[in-house]
């Protein structure tokens, strides 16, 4: 209540410290129907955007004299794709050796991506996870970039792996495709001890340097009488002729750091459950290990790609709190093996059994394509605002951006779409795409 | 959501035998009402009512009335006519393309139609109810296309085209692509055969180069006989694949040089203005897609450019190497890069029946025609939409 009473206020200020040469003008975006979020519409509003951001949205919303007008018959949030290459160096999508630390963050070319970037903002896309050894069995971290310019919003947004991914001629056969479940678990086994470690020395740190305060304390307290003693002590010492050994403390020991591993920090944050754990995974025997081997690790929060035959399991994944991503795109013969049974109906199953359901593009090229990806699931039974949370709410969740990504609220990032129909219906176009506050698409 | 009234109730009504055929004639015809009807133009009719008789479509009644006299249902959605994919190699399973040879004029595809193959149930399944069979780019006359129905093992046109490809892939044989060094070796050993040089030694057949292509071609077309005598004659049709710039044009000039009717396939550059004009002044037509992630913006733009010259232009499948779903994906790309609704749904039925020269039996709702249509639940360009029903004959088939 009080940020929206204070909001005028504090925009107004803003508006009259506001340099002159601000890039990001403000803007007045006026929606016959404005979706908040999937489910939560507003009709006739005014969405009022400046440096970047939106401060205001309502009916009675004062236009600044600057500010450029823009009329959208359904204005939503900016999608985003929750699985996709988009903004790396080509080689590093493909690279197949990496561990926990490798930073997707590193990989990102800014210069040579700028087709696809232009790309995907054309289909409504304002952000990505990107990920760089997208193949790897431990892909390291992924990065959640912004579509225009390329400039990454958190450089470490996820931890990425991969478990029986025929490609490359990793884990054809059942057992050692389930046997990578066991890789993967080991790996978070090394991040939950390191964890420990860390925790039990910060602890026994924190026990140290309380134990030292207090004996200086007392031996402060004490100085005089103590001088006195130790004198005395020096002086025997060298009456017999011996050197004189001063008193050791117990507090003298300070407790000593584990050793620092990169790899283990980054396991660490993902059993803390500060990132999630993003893991592409398609058959039904290695899923059931996986789902199996997490409950070990509650706190993970697991998210799983492709995830083909996991129909049957949609249930169990429900049970565990386990998110999917989904690639609802057209596969001919010549799939690879872990796509055989792909089905457009996945994101339907799994929604209808309470899966969080994101929708991803997983490539680089073909971001643009995700609005039509999402309304293929709709013609495949995902529920309409369901699918649009695949593509807004729901990644901007998971990837810890909730509040600033995803939903079109006060104080949020202004990536917008201005569409001239429903969003996920392909016989509406994209009018204008908001990035950051600037207009980056115009009819 | 659908109200069936068969046509036993209509038949017991009618019981004096003296009654005229017309009643008859009303009994047996269906009534379809539909939220929307689409024509084969794209153009829609609010509560319009097809009418179907004996596996034809008699007609469309615009008013949205409804005969008592004869059965109807109604359908809550769009009502379409079933679509056509213009290039696919459903079923054929490798027998499309000989690689040991360079003309097969009198290949034809309507040999290879294996109408029981799973791939036809899939493309029914999306509503795909007419496919131009043809053989692929690896020969420069590849062979006679045919136009199948997914349904019901029926041959639609025996000949529709002869398949000619003038890109690289038709250069060469084996799996060895096109390089420009056996071109220059084969020129050095002219005299020596082309059995010693390093092109044949490679794989690579005759001809190696893109102007023995077009000579080669030229003088078949010339001289040949049968079917590329009827191709002379401007009674076939041909489908050329041509992918790259060069390639294009060069297909357009050859088809004006030659007189030949039919259409290119490929263009990813469709929007290029100088390929464009070349085809303007062939006359040919255009198959494009499938749109997959490779085909950059220009060629998602290639059926707005087209449909701004008023080219006719149709979408290939390219199965069952693409799925039966990127048919219509295509044409959706294509409509999210720009071109117009109608243009876009013109490629899909209408213009796609004229490309493969079977207008006067699908691709519309016109009395007369196929009753092949399909029920959708909302606008078939949208991807959200589903199929309901197809129907194929007047028969439903499929969902």
């Amino acid at each position: 209540m009080v940020a929206s009473f204070l909001a005028p206020f504090f925009l107004a200020a803003f508006l009259q410290d506001a340099p002159l040469d601000d890039a990001s003008p403000t803007l007045l975006i006026k929606a016959e129907r404005l979706i908040v979020s999937p489910g939560e519409e507003l009709e006739n509003v005014t969405v009022l955007v400046d440096q970047g951001r939106i401060v205001q949205i309502g009916k009675d919303v004062e236009s600044p004299t600057d500010a450029r007008t823009l009329e959208g018959k359904v204005v939503c949030a900016g999608f985003i794709d929750s699985w996709s290459t988009l903004g790396l160096e080509p080689v590093s999508v493909g690279e197949a050796r990496a561990n926990a630390a490798t930073r997707s963050a590193d990989a990102v070319d800014r210069f040579r991506t700028q087709d696809a970037r232009e790309e995907a903002l054309r289909g409504g896309v304002t952000a990505v996870r990107a990920q760089a050894a997208a193949q790897a069995a431990i892909g390291g971290t992924g990065t959640l970039l912004r579509t225009h310019g390329g400039e990454s919003l958190h450089d470490v947004v996820c931890l990425s792996a991969t478990v029986g991914i025929t490609r490359g001629g990793r884990a054809s056969e059942i057992f050692s495709r389930i046997d990578e479940v066991g890789r993967l678990s080991a790996q978070l086994a090394k991040g939950k001890s390191y964890d420990a470690e860390q925790r039990e020395y910060r602890f026994a740190l924190e026990e140290w340097e309380k134990a030292i305060a207090e004996k200086v304390e007392k031996l402060e307290k004490d100085f005089k009488k103590a001088k006195k003693a130790r004198d005395k002590k020096v002086k025997e010492a060298e009456e017999k002729g011996k050197e004189h050994k001063d008193e050791k403390y117990k507090e003298d020991k300070k407790p000593r750091a584990p050793k620092y591993s990169a790899d283990s920090e980054v396991l660490a944050k993902v059993v803390r459950g500060e990132i999630p754990l993003i893991v592409e995974i398609h058959r039904y025997p290695e899923l059931k290990a996986l789902l199996a081997a997490m409950k070990a690790y509650p706190n993970v929060r697991v998210v799983l790609a492709g995830a083909t035959e996991a129909g049957p399991l949609a249930n169990d994944i429900a049970a565990q709190n386990i998110s999917v991503i989904v690639w609802p795109g057209l596969l001919g013969d010549s799939r690879a093996d872990e796509w055989a049974d792909h089905s457009l109906s996945l994101a339907a199953t799994l929604a209808k059994s309470g899966v969080d359901v994101m929708i991803g593009s997983r490539g680089t090229a073909n971001v643009r394509d995700l609005r039509m990806l999402a309304s293929t699931a709709i013609g495949y039974g995902l529920d309409k605002d369901k699918a649009l949370a695949a593509i807004t709410s729901v990644p901007a969740r998971v990837l810890n951006s909730k509040g600033r990504l995803g939903t079109i609220r006060q104080g949020a990032d202004a990536d917008l779409i201005l569409c001239d129909g429903d969003p996920l219906d392909t016989t509406a176009r994209v009018r204008y795409v908001i990035a950051g506050g600037d207009v980056v698409v115009e009819p | 959501m659908i109200s069936f009234f068969t046509a036993f109730g209509f038949a017991l009504a009618a019981t004096a035998p003296e009654v005229p055929n017309e009643a008859e004639l009303l009994a047996n015809t269906l009534q379809i009402q539909a939220s929307t009807v689409l024509l084969g133009d794209g153009t829609k009719i609010e509560n319009g009512v097809v009418l179907v008789r004996d596996g034809k479509v008699v007609g469309v009644n615009k008013d949205g009335k409804l005969n008592d006299a004869s059965p109807s249902m109604k359908h809550e959605g769009f009502l379409t006519p079933g679509l056509i994919a213009c290039q696919a190699e459903l079923g054929v399973q490798g027998e499309a393309y000989d690689s040991t040879r360079t003309m097969l004029p009198e290949a034809r595809m309507r040999h290879g139609f294996r109408p029981g193959h799973s791939d036809f149930r899939h493309a029914l399944h999306n509503g795909i109810t007419s496919v131009v069979l043809s053989p692929n780019e690896e020969n420069p006359i590849g062979g006679v296309t045919t136009v199948v129905k997914t349904h019901g093992a029926k041959v639609v046109n025996k000949e529709a085209h002869l398949a000619m490809s003038f890109s690289t892939a038709g250069l060469s044989g084996g799996g060895f692509s096109f390089n420009f060094f056996f071109e220059a070796k084969d020129f050095m050993a002219e005299d020596g055969g082309f059995e010693s040089t390093a092109g044949s030694q490679s794989g690579a057949r005759m001809p190696t180069s893109h102007s023995g292509l077009v000579r080669d071609l030229g003088s078949a077309v010339a001289d040949g006989e049968g079917v590329l005598g009827r191709v002379r004659a401007g009674k076939l049709p041909v489908l050329i694949e041509a992918w790259d710039r060069n390639e294009v044009v060069r297909a357009a000039r050859f088809a004006a040089e030659n007189k030949l009717k039919g259409a290119i396939r490929g263009l990813p550059l469709g929007s290029d203005p100088y390929v464009v004009a070349a085809l303007q002044t062939s006359g040919l037509g255009a198959v494009l897609g499938p749109y997959g992630p490779e085909q950059k913006r220009r060629s998602l733009e290639s059926a707005g450019a087209l449909a701004a010259q008023q080219i006719p232009f149709a979408f290939a499948l390219d199965g069952p190497r693409f799925a039966p779903e990127s048919l219509r994906w295509s044409a959706v790309a294509a409509l999210n890069a720009g071109a117009p609704y109608a243009a876009v749904w013109k490629a899909l039925t209408k213009d796609a029946a004229s490309i493969a020269g079977v207008a006067d039996r699908v691709g519309d709702l016109k009395a007369g025609l196929d009753a092949d249509f399909i029920l959708w639940s909302g606008d078939p360009l949208n991807l959200a939409s589903r199929i309901d029903a197809v129907y194929v004959g007047g028969e439903k088939v499929g969902h």
